[in-house]
Protein backbone atom coordinates (compact mmCIF):
# COMPACT_ATOMS: atom_id res chain seq x y z
CA UNK A 1 0.00 0.00 0.00
CA UNK A 2 1.32 3.62 -0.69
CA UNK A 3 0.54 6.45 0.94
CA UNK A 4 0.16 10.49 -0.27
CA UNK A 5 -0.14 12.90 2.67
CA UNK A 6 -0.43 16.92 1.97
CA UNK A 7 0.55 18.90 3.96
CA UNK A 8 1.04 22.30 2.19
CA UNK A 9 -2.93 23.36 2.01
CA UNK A 10 -3.29 26.44 4.17
CA UNK A 11 -5.14 25.65 7.11
CA UNK A 12 -6.84 27.88 9.51
CA UNK A 13 -5.66 25.54 12.37
CA UNK A 14 -1.75 26.51 10.93
CA UNK A 15 -2.93 30.26 10.36
CA UNK A 16 -4.49 30.51 13.89
CA UNK A 17 -1.79 28.97 16.01
CA UNK A 18 0.97 30.40 13.70
CA UNK A 19 4.05 29.14 15.55
CA UNK A 20 4.93 25.72 13.18
CA UNK A 21 3.37 24.26 10.11
CA UNK A 22 0.10 22.76 11.19
CA UNK A 23 0.88 19.45 10.13
CA UNK A 24 3.23 19.37 13.23
CA UNK A 25 1.19 21.10 15.40
CA UNK A 26 1.55 18.55 18.18
CA UNK A 27 -1.85 16.68 19.87
CA UNK A 28 -1.19 15.21 23.54
CA UNK A 29 2.56 16.59 22.85
CA UNK A 30 2.85 14.95 19.73
CA UNK A 31 3.16 16.46 16.09
CA UNK A 32 -0.01 15.60 13.85
CA UNK A 33 2.30 13.97 11.23
CA UNK A 34 3.61 11.29 14.09
CA UNK A 35 0.14 10.36 14.05
CA UNK A 36 -0.42 9.81 10.13
CA UNK A 37 2.88 7.67 9.96
CA UNK A 38 2.30 6.06 12.42
CA UNK A 39 -1.26 4.59 11.08
CA UNK A 40 -0.01 4.08 7.94
CA UNK A 41 2.86 1.61 9.69
CA UNK A 42 0.10 0.14 11.36
CA UNK A 43 -1.44 -0.22 7.46
CA UNK A 44 1.52 -1.95 6.23
CA UNK A 45 1.94 1.03 3.84
CA UNK A 46 6.06 0.76 2.31
CA UNK A 47 6.09 4.16 0.46
CA UNK A 48 4.75 7.68 1.82
CA UNK A 49 4.48 10.14 -0.47
CA UNK A 50 4.72 13.98 1.42
CA UNK A 51 3.46 17.23 -0.55
CA UNK A 52 4.69 19.83 0.91
CA UNK A 53 4.07 23.84 0.85
CA UNK A 54 4.28 26.20 3.50
CA UNK A 55 7.10 25.06 6.28
CA UNK A 56 8.42 22.65 3.55
CA UNK A 57 12.19 22.83 6.08
CA UNK A 58 10.64 21.69 9.17
CA UNK A 59 8.42 19.22 7.55
CA UNK A 60 11.63 17.53 5.79
CA UNK A 61 13.79 17.70 8.65
CA UNK A 62 10.96 16.23 11.24
CA UNK A 63 10.95 13.39 8.82
CA UNK A 64 13.72 12.85 7.42
CA UNK A 65 13.96 9.46 5.04
CA UNK A 66 11.01 8.03 7.06
CA UNK A 67 13.50 4.94 8.27
CA UNK A 68 12.41 5.88 11.91
CA UNK A 69 8.95 4.56 11.43
CA UNK A 70 10.28 1.72 8.95
CA UNK A 71 8.62 3.76 6.26
CA UNK A 72 10.19 5.34 3.03
CA UNK A 73 8.79 8.96 2.24
CA UNK A 74 9.91 11.09 -0.87
CA UNK A 75 8.47 14.47 -1.12
CA UNK A 76 6.62 16.50 -3.89
CA UNK A 77 5.58 20.08 -4.18
CA UNK A 78 1.74 20.85 -6.10
CA UNK A 79 1.42 24.48 -7.17
CA UNK A 80 -1.29 26.57 -5.36
CA UNK A 81 -4.53 26.14 -6.37
CA UNK A 82 -4.39 23.13 -8.15
CA UNK A 83 -6.90 20.08 -6.84
CA UNK A 84 -4.65 18.57 -4.24
CA UNK A 85 -6.13 14.94 -5.95
CA UNK A 86 -3.92 16.10 -9.18
CA UNK A 87 -1.33 15.08 -7.21
CA UNK A 88 -2.55 11.50 -6.86
CA UNK A 89 -3.28 11.55 -11.03
CA UNK A 90 0.36 12.70 -12.32
CA UNK A 91 2.20 10.37 -10.27
CA UNK A 92 2.65 7.03 -12.27
CA UNK A 93 2.54 4.70 -9.27
CA UNK A 94 -0.33 1.67 -9.72
CA UNK A 95 -2.39 1.34 -6.66
CA UNK A 96 -3.21 -1.94 -6.81
CA UNK A 97 -2.06 -2.46 -3.34
CA UNK A 98 -4.00 0.32 -2.09
CA UNK A 99 -3.97 4.34 -1.36
CA UNK A 100 -3.74 6.17 2.12
CA UNK A 101 -4.65 9.65 1.28
CA UNK A 102 -4.38 12.66 3.56
CA UNK A 103 -5.08 16.12 2.61
CA UNK A 104 -5.72 18.60 5.60
CA UNK A 105 -5.73 18.79 9.36
CA UNK A 106 -7.17 14.85 10.22
CA UNK A 107 -6.75 13.64 13.42
CA UNK A 108 -6.94 10.00 12.98
CA UNK A 109 -8.41 8.81 16.02
CA UNK A 110 -8.02 5.70 17.30
CA UNK A 111 -11.34 4.04 19.27
CA UNK A 112 -9.13 1.88 21.24
CA UNK A 113 -5.89 0.51 22.52
CA UNK A 114 -4.14 -1.49 18.93
CA UNK A 115 -1.43 -1.80 18.14
CA UNK A 116 -0.51 -4.57 15.91
CA UNK A 117 -0.83 -4.78 12.22
CA UNK A 118 -4.26 -4.59 10.76
CA UNK A 119 -5.35 -8.24 9.29
CA UNK A 120 -5.23 -7.35 5.28
CA UNK A 121 -8.47 -9.07 5.18
CA UNK A 122 -10.26 -6.18 6.67
CA UNK A 123 -8.55 -3.80 3.88
CA UNK A 124 -9.53 -6.40 1.18
CA UNK A 125 -11.21 -3.95 -1.99
CA UNK A 126 -13.27 -1.76 0.37
CA UNK A 127 -12.87 1.97 0.35
CA UNK A 128 -13.37 4.41 4.00
CA UNK A 129 -13.54 8.07 2.85
CA UNK A 130 -14.24 11.54 4.99
CA UNK A 131 -14.72 14.39 3.40
CA UNK A 132 -15.83 18.47 3.91
CA UNK A 133 -17.95 20.40 1.49
CA UNK A 134 -17.20 17.60 -1.46
CA UNK A 135 -13.76 17.65 -1.14
CA UNK A 136 -12.30 14.24 0.40
CA UNK A 137 -9.69 15.29 3.23
CA UNK A 138 -9.09 11.14 4.11
CA UNK A 139 -9.34 8.39 2.17
CA UNK A 140 -8.28 4.77 2.79
CA UNK A 141 -9.47 2.15 -0.19
CA UNK A 142 -8.25 -1.10 -1.62
CA UNK A 143 -10.49 -0.65 -4.24
CA UNK A 144 -9.43 -0.24 -7.39
CA UNK A 145 -12.46 1.20 -8.92
CA UNK A 146 -13.22 3.80 -6.23
CA UNK A 147 -9.58 4.95 -6.25
CA UNK A 148 -9.73 5.48 -9.99
CA UNK A 149 -13.44 7.42 -9.31
CA UNK A 150 -11.44 9.43 -6.47
CA UNK A 151 -8.88 10.44 -8.99
CA UNK A 152 -10.98 11.91 -11.43
CA UNK A 153 -12.25 14.05 -8.72
CA UNK A 154 -15.28 12.52 -7.83
CA UNK A 155 -16.20 10.53 -4.66
CA UNK A 156 -16.75 6.85 -4.74
CA UNK A 157 -20.28 5.28 -4.43
CA UNK A 158 -20.14 3.26 -1.81
CA UNK A 159 -17.86 3.85 1.79
CA UNK A 160 -17.57 1.56 4.63
CA UNK A 161 -17.35 2.14 8.50
CA UNK A 162 -14.54 3.53 9.94
CA UNK A 163 -15.28 1.63 12.88
CA UNK A 164 -14.48 -1.47 11.19
CA UNK A 165 -10.99 -0.27 11.21
CA UNK A 166 -10.92 0.41 14.95
CA UNK A 167 -10.31 4.24 13.95
CA UNK A 168 -12.33 7.16 13.06
CA UNK A 169 -10.65 10.24 10.92
CA UNK A 170 -11.33 13.92 12.50
CA UNK A 171 -11.60 16.90 10.64
CA UNK A 172 -9.72 19.37 12.98
CA UNK A 173 -11.69 22.44 11.51
CA UNK A 174 -11.35 24.83 13.92
CA UNK A 175 -9.82 25.82 17.38
CA UNK A 176 -12.12 24.45 19.73
CA UNK A 177 -11.87 20.55 17.98
CA UNK A 178 -8.21 20.78 18.36
CA UNK A 179 -8.69 21.50 22.02
CA UNK A 180 -11.08 18.86 22.96
CA UNK A 181 -8.94 16.20 21.15
CA UNK A 182 -6.03 17.52 23.13
CA UNK A 183 -8.14 17.16 26.28
CA UNK A 184 -9.17 13.95 25.44
CA UNK A 185 -5.95 12.66 24.65
CA UNK A 186 -4.05 14.05 28.35
CA UNK A 187 -7.40 12.40 30.04
CA UNK A 188 -6.54 9.30 28.88
CA UNK A 189 -6.66 8.49 24.98
CA UNK A 190 -2.88 9.09 24.32
CA UNK A 191 -2.29 5.64 26.01
CA UNK A 192 -3.91 4.25 22.30
CA UNK A 193 -0.87 5.68 20.90
CA UNK A 194 2.51 5.26 21.06
CA UNK A 195 3.81 7.04 23.86
CA UNK A 196 5.62 10.50 23.58
CA UNK A 197 7.36 10.58 27.08
CA UNK A 198 7.88 8.48 30.13
CA UNK A 199 4.57 8.46 31.84
CA UNK A 200 2.78 6.53 35.23
CA UNK A 201 0.34 4.61 35.44
CA UNK A 202 -1.84 8.18 36.75
CA UNK A 203 -1.46 9.80 33.39
CA UNK A 204 1.47 11.71 33.61
CA UNK A 205 3.78 11.59 30.82
CA UNK A 206 6.90 13.91 30.97
CA UNK A 207 9.97 14.02 27.92
CA UNK A 208 13.55 14.39 28.67
CA UNK A 209 15.29 17.07 30.02
CA UNK A 210 12.58 18.15 32.08
CA UNK A 211 13.43 20.41 35.23
CA UNK A 212 11.05 20.24 37.87
CA UNK A 213 11.72 21.88 41.36
CA UNK A 214 10.23 20.08 44.31
CA UNK A 215 8.04 22.87 45.24
CA UNK A 216 6.19 22.77 41.77
CA UNK A 217 3.00 20.88 42.06
CA UNK A 218 2.42 18.16 39.26
CA UNK A 219 -1.43 17.13 39.15
CA UNK A 220 -2.14 14.34 36.44
CA UNK A 221 -3.18 14.04 33.91
CA UNK A 222 -0.83 15.91 31.82
CA UNK A 223 1.92 15.58 29.40
CA UNK A 224 5.03 17.49 29.16
CA UNK A 225 7.27 17.32 26.00
CA UNK A 226 11.26 17.64 25.92
CA UNK A 227 13.71 20.51 27.15
CA UNK A 228 11.35 22.03 29.34
CA UNK A 229 12.00 24.02 32.57
CA UNK A 230 9.34 24.70 35.69
CA UNK A 231 10.20 27.38 38.31
CA UNK A 232 9.40 27.42 41.86
CA UNK A 233 5.94 27.03 43.68
CA UNK A 234 4.28 26.65 39.91
CA UNK A 235 1.56 24.47 39.49
CA UNK A 236 0.81 22.45 36.43
CA UNK A 237 -2.20 20.32 35.87
CA UNK A 238 -4.56 18.78 35.61
CA UNK A 239 -5.41 18.06 32.00
CA UNK A 240 -2.31 20.35 30.58
CA UNK A 241 -0.69 19.46 27.66
CA UNK A 242 2.72 21.19 27.07
CA UNK A 243 4.62 21.27 24.15
CA UNK A 244 8.80 20.97 23.66
CA UNK A 245 10.96 23.72 25.00
CA UNK A 246 8.75 25.53 27.10
CA UNK A 247 9.41 27.93 30.59
CA UNK A 248 6.59 27.91 33.33
CA UNK A 249 7.54 30.76 35.59
CA UNK A 250 7.03 30.84 39.41
CA UNK A 251 3.89 30.77 40.88
CA UNK A 252 1.99 30.12 37.99
CA UNK A 253 -0.88 27.98 37.56
CA UNK A 254 -1.57 25.83 34.31
CA UNK A 255 -4.63 23.47 34.04
CA UNK A 256 -6.92 22.22 31.34
CA UNK A 257 -4.54 23.75 29.11
CA UNK A 258 -2.25 23.38 25.70
CA UNK A 259 1.03 25.44 26.02
CA UNK A 260 2.91 24.83 22.30
CA UNK A 261 6.70 24.23 21.76
CA UNK A 262 8.91 27.32 22.50
CA UNK A 263 6.62 29.53 24.69
CA UNK A 264 7.46 31.23 28.14
CA UNK A 265 4.64 31.84 30.81
CA UNK A 266 5.77 34.32 32.95
CA UNK A 267 5.25 35.02 36.66
CA UNK A 268 2.23 34.53 38.67
CA UNK A 269 -0.03 33.90 36.11
CA UNK A 270 -3.23 31.84 36.15
CA UNK A 271 -3.71 29.93 32.95
CA UNK A 272 -6.71 28.04 32.35
CA UNK A 273 -8.77 26.91 29.59
CA UNK A 274 -6.75 28.62 27.27
CA UNK A 275 -4.14 27.47 23.91
CA UNK A 276 -0.92 29.68 24.05
CA UNK A 277 1.36 29.38 21.13
CA UNK A 278 3.96 32.20 21.94
CA UNK A 279 2.18 35.40 22.61
CA UNK A 280 -1.01 33.83 21.11
CA UNK A 281 -3.21 33.29 24.08
CA UNK A 282 -6.69 31.47 22.73
CA UNK A 283 -9.48 31.16 24.51
CA UNK A 284 -11.11 27.85 22.11
CA UNK A 285 -14.29 28.52 23.67
CA UNK A 286 -15.19 31.69 21.86
CA UNK A 287 -12.08 31.44 19.48
CA UNK A 288 -10.95 34.61 20.43
CA UNK A 289 -6.94 35.20 19.89
CA UNK A 290 -5.38 37.89 21.79
CA UNK A 291 -1.62 38.56 21.22
CA UNK A 292 0.40 39.57 23.66
CA UNK A 293 3.12 42.36 23.49
CA UNK A 294 4.43 41.99 27.22
CA UNK A 295 7.52 39.51 27.46
CA UNK A 296 7.16 39.01 31.18
CA UNK A 297 3.78 37.98 30.31
CA UNK A 298 4.42 35.46 27.54
CA UNK A 299 6.98 35.02 24.63
CA UNK A 300 8.31 33.07 21.93
CA UNK A 301 11.42 31.44 22.60
CA UNK A 302 13.97 32.34 20.75
CA UNK A 303 14.51 28.90 18.01
CA UNK A 304 18.02 28.00 18.63
CA UNK A 305 20.39 29.17 15.91
CA UNK A 306 20.94 26.56 13.44
CA UNK A 307 24.40 25.34 12.80
CA UNK A 308 24.10 25.68 9.20
CA UNK A 309 22.70 29.54 9.81
CA UNK A 310 25.60 29.87 12.28
CA UNK A 311 28.33 29.00 9.55
CA UNK A 312 26.25 30.83 6.78
CA UNK A 313 26.37 34.02 9.39
CA UNK A 314 30.18 33.95 10.29
CA UNK A 315 30.96 33.27 6.37
CA UNK A 316 28.96 35.83 5.45
CA UNK A 317 29.72 38.51 7.62
CA UNK A 318 33.28 38.13 6.46
CA UNK A 319 32.58 38.38 3.17
CA UNK A 320 30.77 41.45 3.65
CA UNK A 321 33.40 42.83 5.33
CA UNK A 322 35.58 42.04 2.28
CA UNK A 323 33.10 43.51 0.10
CA UNK A 324 32.48 46.60 1.89
CA UNK A 325 36.13 47.01 1.92
CA UNK A 326 36.59 46.80 -1.58
CA UNK A 327 34.30 48.66 -2.25
CA UNK A 328 34.36 52.01 0.03
CA UNK A 329 37.04 53.29 -2.28
CA UNK A 330 35.31 53.26 -5.82
CA UNK A 331 32.08 53.84 -4.10
CA UNK A 332 33.39 57.18 -2.41
CA UNK A 333 34.56 57.99 -5.76
CA UNK A 334 31.98 57.04 -7.77
CA UNK A 335 29.08 57.65 -5.90
CA UNK A 336 29.32 61.16 -5.03
CA UNK A 337 29.90 62.11 -8.92
CA UNK A 338 26.38 60.08 -10.17
CA UNK A 339 24.20 61.77 -7.09
CA UNK A 340 25.61 65.24 -8.09
CA UNK A 341 24.57 64.65 -11.91
CA UNK A 342 21.20 63.78 -11.02
CA UNK A 343 21.99 59.61 -12.37
CA UNK A 344 20.34 58.30 -9.21
CA UNK A 345 20.74 58.49 -5.70
CA UNK A 346 19.45 56.31 -2.29
CA UNK A 347 16.04 56.61 -0.64
CA UNK A 348 15.76 55.19 3.15
CA UNK A 349 12.95 53.29 3.45
CA UNK A 350 11.86 51.08 6.55
CA UNK A 351 11.87 47.46 6.73
CA UNK A 352 12.21 44.38 8.88
CA UNK A 353 15.62 43.69 9.27
CA UNK A 354 17.44 40.57 11.03
CA UNK A 355 15.82 39.70 14.67
CA UNK A 356 12.67 41.83 13.39
CA UNK A 357 13.93 45.32 13.91
CA UNK A 358 12.78 47.96 11.92
CA UNK A 359 15.77 49.76 10.39
CA UNK A 360 15.66 51.99 7.85
CA UNK A 361 17.39 50.59 4.43
CA UNK A 362 18.86 52.58 1.23
CA UNK A 363 17.25 51.53 -1.82
CA UNK A 364 19.02 52.46 -4.71
CA UNK A 365 16.23 54.36 -7.48
CA UNK A 366 18.07 54.81 -10.49
CA UNK A 367 17.20 58.53 -12.48
CA UNK A 368 19.90 57.97 -15.94
CA UNK A 369 19.95 54.67 -16.56
CA UNK A 370 21.58 55.33 -19.85
CA UNK A 371 24.32 57.20 -18.29
CA UNK A 372 27.90 55.32 -18.47
CA UNK A 373 28.69 55.91 -15.14
CA UNK A 374 25.60 54.88 -13.71
CA UNK A 375 26.45 51.27 -15.71
CA UNK A 376 29.33 50.89 -14.51
CA UNK A 377 28.20 52.12 -10.92
CA UNK A 378 25.69 49.69 -11.27
CA UNK A 379 27.63 46.89 -13.04
CA UNK A 380 30.29 46.64 -10.08
CA UNK A 381 27.57 45.99 -7.76
CA UNK A 382 28.77 49.46 -5.97
CA UNK A 383 24.72 50.07 -5.37
CA UNK A 384 24.96 47.50 -3.08
CA UNK A 385 27.22 48.68 -0.92
CA UNK A 386 25.44 50.68 1.59
CA UNK A 387 23.44 47.42 2.21
CA UNK A 388 27.11 45.58 2.19
CA UNK A 389 27.64 47.97 5.29
CA UNK A 390 24.57 46.72 6.90
CA UNK A 391 25.36 43.31 6.79
CA UNK A 392 29.13 44.30 8.00
CA UNK A 393 27.48 45.72 11.05
CA UNK A 394 24.81 43.08 11.90
CA UNK A 395 22.03 44.25 10.49
CA UNK A 396 21.57 41.74 7.63
CA UNK A 397 22.70 38.81 5.96
CA UNK A 398 24.40 38.51 3.48
CA UNK A 399 22.24 36.67 1.32
CA UNK A 400 18.40 35.65 1.93
CA UNK A 401 15.13 37.23 1.63
CA UNK A 402 14.02 40.70 0.17
CA UNK A 403 14.11 42.94 3.23
CA UNK A 404 10.33 43.04 3.70
CA UNK A 405 8.13 46.02 5.06
CA UNK A 406 7.33 45.98 8.15
CA UNK A 407 3.17 46.52 7.04
CA UNK A 408 2.61 46.56 3.78
CA UNK A 409 4.40 42.27 3.51
CA UNK A 410 3.24 41.08 6.53
CA UNK A 411 1.15 38.28 4.59
CA UNK A 412 4.24 36.92 3.08
CA UNK A 413 6.16 37.32 6.42
CA UNK A 414 3.93 35.02 7.86
CA UNK A 415 4.38 32.70 5.88
CA UNK A 416 8.04 32.16 6.31
CA UNK A 417 9.31 30.54 8.95
CA UNK A 418 12.87 31.74 9.03
CA UNK A 419 13.37 35.06 8.14
CA UNK A 420 16.67 36.16 6.41
CA UNK A 421 16.65 39.11 5.13
CA UNK A 422 19.61 40.03 3.57
CA UNK A 423 21.80 43.07 1.56
CA UNK A 424 22.38 40.68 -1.97
CA UNK A 425 18.52 38.89 -2.71
CA UNK A 426 17.57 36.66 -6.25
CA UNK A 427 16.40 39.73 -7.86
CA UNK A 428 19.58 41.98 -7.52
CA UNK A 429 20.97 38.96 -9.23
CA UNK A 430 19.18 40.16 -12.23
CA UNK A 431 19.02 43.84 -11.69
CA UNK A 432 15.38 44.25 -11.48
CA UNK A 433 12.83 44.84 -8.84
CA UNK A 434 10.14 42.55 -8.67
CA UNK A 435 7.12 43.72 -8.68
CA UNK A 436 4.83 40.26 -9.04
CA UNK A 437 4.28 39.37 -5.49
CA UNK A 438 3.48 35.68 -6.59
CA UNK A 439 7.34 35.71 -7.55
CA UNK A 440 8.57 37.34 -4.55
CA UNK A 441 6.72 34.90 -2.93
CA UNK A 442 7.98 31.78 -4.77
CA UNK A 443 11.38 33.31 -4.06
CA UNK A 444 11.42 33.81 -0.50
CA UNK A 445 9.85 30.62 0.30
CA UNK A 446 12.42 28.85 -2.56
CA UNK A 447 15.45 30.36 -0.14
CA UNK A 448 13.62 29.36 2.87
CA UNK A 449 14.16 25.85 1.87
CA UNK A 450 17.49 25.93 0.21
CA UNK A 451 18.94 28.37 2.38
CA UNK A 452 22.92 27.13 2.69
CA UNK A 453 26.46 28.38 2.65
CA UNK A 454 26.66 26.71 -1.05
CA UNK A 455 23.56 28.95 -2.24
CA UNK A 456 25.04 31.82 -0.72
CA UNK A 457 28.32 31.13 -2.92
CA UNK A 458 26.06 30.96 -5.86
CA UNK A 459 24.50 33.76 -5.59
CA UNK A 460 27.20 36.25 -4.36
CA UNK A 461 28.78 35.21 -7.25
CA UNK A 462 26.31 35.01 -10.06
CA UNK A 463 25.08 38.96 -8.98
CA UNK A 464 28.86 40.21 -10.01
CA UNK A 465 29.49 38.59 -12.89
CA UNK A 466 26.07 38.87 -14.24
CA UNK A 467 26.05 42.58 -13.08
CA UNK A 468 29.56 42.82 -14.79
CA UNK A 469 28.51 41.25 -17.93
CA UNK A 470 25.64 43.13 -18.66
CA UNK A 471 27.45 46.63 -18.05
CA UNK A 472 30.14 45.25 -20.31
CA UNK A 473 27.61 44.09 -23.44
CA UNK A 474 25.86 47.35 -23.06
CA UNK B 1 -8.62 56.85 23.28
CA UNK B 2 -11.50 59.19 24.60
CA UNK B 3 -12.63 58.97 28.57
CA UNK B 4 -16.03 60.75 29.55
CA UNK B 5 -16.81 60.90 33.41
CA UNK B 6 -20.99 61.39 34.66
CA UNK B 7 -22.29 60.94 38.20
CA UNK B 8 -25.51 59.30 38.78
CA UNK B 9 -28.10 60.24 40.81
CA UNK B 10 -27.77 57.77 43.22
CA UNK B 11 -24.17 59.89 43.38
CA UNK B 12 -21.98 57.03 41.44
CA UNK B 13 -19.30 57.90 39.62
CA UNK B 14 -19.17 56.41 35.83
CA UNK B 15 -16.24 56.51 33.98
CA UNK B 16 -16.61 55.35 30.13
CA UNK B 17 -13.40 54.65 28.39
CA UNK B 18 -13.27 54.30 24.84
CA UNK B 19 -10.39 52.28 22.80
CA UNK B 20 -7.31 50.04 24.17
CA UNK B 21 -5.85 51.16 27.58
CA UNK B 22 -1.90 50.38 27.05
CA UNK B 23 1.18 51.93 27.98
CA UNK B 24 1.17 54.36 24.75
CA UNK B 25 -2.08 56.28 26.32
CA UNK B 26 -2.36 55.04 29.73
CA UNK B 27 -1.18 58.90 30.82
CA UNK B 28 -3.91 60.17 28.77
CA UNK B 29 -6.47 57.87 31.22
CA UNK B 30 -4.61 58.58 34.50
CA UNK B 31 -4.04 61.89 34.44
CA UNK B 32 -7.78 63.13 33.96
CA UNK B 33 -9.10 60.49 35.73
CA UNK B 34 -7.34 61.26 39.19
CA UNK B 35 -7.73 64.67 38.93
CA UNK B 36 -11.58 64.07 38.31
CA UNK B 37 -11.35 61.41 41.70
CA UNK B 38 -9.67 64.35 43.15
CA UNK B 39 -12.43 67.44 42.07
CA UNK B 40 -15.26 64.54 43.69
CA UNK B 41 -13.90 62.87 47.07
CA UNK B 42 -18.08 62.72 48.22
CA UNK B 43 -18.25 60.08 45.73
CA UNK B 44 -16.99 56.33 46.87
CA UNK B 45 -18.59 54.10 44.27
CA UNK B 46 -16.34 53.90 40.84
CA UNK B 47 -17.99 52.00 37.91
CA UNK B 48 -15.64 51.53 35.06
CA UNK B 49 -17.73 51.06 31.62
CA UNK B 50 -15.05 48.85 29.55
CA UNK B 51 -17.82 47.82 27.18
CA UNK B 52 -15.26 49.80 24.26
CA UNK B 53 -12.05 48.70 25.28
CA UNK B 54 -10.99 46.57 23.09
CA UNK B 55 -7.65 45.59 24.58
CA UNK B 56 -5.56 46.53 27.88
CA UNK B 57 -1.90 45.64 28.53
CA UNK B 58 -0.14 45.68 32.10
CA UNK B 59 0.63 49.51 31.87
CA UNK B 60 -3.48 49.21 31.31
CA UNK B 61 -4.00 46.88 34.23
CA UNK B 62 -1.37 49.01 36.62
CA UNK B 63 -3.60 51.96 36.26
CA UNK B 64 -6.58 50.27 37.28
CA UNK B 65 -4.87 48.86 40.11
CA UNK B 66 -3.55 52.61 41.24
CA UNK B 67 -6.90 53.32 40.86
CA UNK B 68 -8.66 50.89 43.23
CA UNK B 69 -6.09 51.40 45.76
CA UNK B 70 -6.62 55.29 45.94
CA UNK B 71 -10.08 55.03 46.43
CA UNK B 72 -10.20 52.18 48.81
CA UNK B 73 -7.85 54.28 50.70
CA UNK B 74 -10.98 56.53 51.05
CA UNK B 75 -12.65 53.67 52.05
CA UNK B 76 -14.83 53.44 48.38
CA UNK B 77 -14.70 50.57 45.79
CA UNK B 78 -14.24 50.24 41.67
CA UNK B 79 -16.27 48.12 39.93
CA UNK B 80 -15.65 47.15 36.24
CA UNK B 81 -18.50 46.65 33.74
CA UNK B 82 -19.01 45.17 30.35
CA UNK B 83 -15.84 43.59 30.18
CA UNK B 84 -14.90 42.44 26.72
CA UNK B 85 -13.79 39.19 25.78
CA UNK B 86 -10.24 40.42 24.84
CA UNK B 87 -9.85 42.36 27.64
CA UNK B 88 -11.05 40.27 29.63
CA UNK B 89 -8.41 36.72 28.77
CA UNK B 90 -5.79 39.54 30.19
CA UNK B 91 -7.91 39.75 33.17
CA UNK B 92 -8.09 36.07 33.39
CA UNK B 93 -4.36 34.87 33.28
CA UNK B 94 -2.95 37.74 35.73
CA UNK B 95 -5.43 36.84 38.33
CA UNK B 96 -6.81 40.68 37.81
CA UNK B 97 -10.23 39.32 38.32
CA UNK B 98 -9.65 38.66 42.17
CA UNK B 99 -9.01 41.83 42.65
CA UNK B 100 -11.97 43.74 40.98
CA UNK B 101 -15.65 42.92 41.21
CA UNK B 102 -16.31 42.30 37.55
CA UNK B 103 -20.52 43.06 36.70
CA UNK B 104 -21.99 42.40 33.27
CA UNK B 105 -23.16 45.63 32.75
CA UNK B 106 -22.97 49.23 34.03
CA UNK B 107 -26.48 48.58 36.23
CA UNK B 108 -25.25 45.72 37.56
CA UNK B 109 -22.81 47.47 38.86
CA UNK B 110 -24.25 50.33 40.54
CA UNK B 111 -26.98 47.88 42.41
CA UNK B 112 -24.61 45.08 43.36
CA UNK B 113 -24.10 45.29 47.02
CA UNK B 114 -20.81 46.08 48.86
Amino acid sequence: MKAIFHTGLRSTLGDKLGAVPWCLVPFGGKPLLEYWLEWATVLGVDDVRLVLGDGAFEVESFCGDGSRWGLKITYGFLKDGVPPESYVRRLSTTWEEGLLYICGPVFPQRLAAETGLINPKVLERATWFTHDKGQVCCLLSTHQQDIQTFIKGTLPAVQTNWSDLGLEPLLISDLKAYYDVNMRLVKGENRRYVSQGYGGRDGTSIGYNVQIPPSVELIPPLTIGNDCRFHSIAVIGPNAVIGNHVIVDRQTELADSIVLDGTYLGRNLEIKHKIVAGTKIISPEDDIIVEIAEPWLVATLEAPVRFSDGIRLVIGWLLAVLLTLVQALPFVLLYPWIHLSGGGLYRLSARLGRKERVVQLPEWTILAPASLKVRLFVGLGLDLFPLLVRAACGHLWLCGHVPLHPERDQALRKRLHRYYPAAIIYPAQQQTAYSDPAIEMANALYYERYASLLEDCRTVSRTFTRRLMSALSE
Amino acid sequence: MNVQFSITEQGVGIVKIDGGLNASNVDDFREPCFLWLAEHEAINLFVLDLGAVDFIDSAGLGVLVELLKRVSERGGDVRLANLQKQARIVFEITRAYKIFAIFDSVEMAIQAES
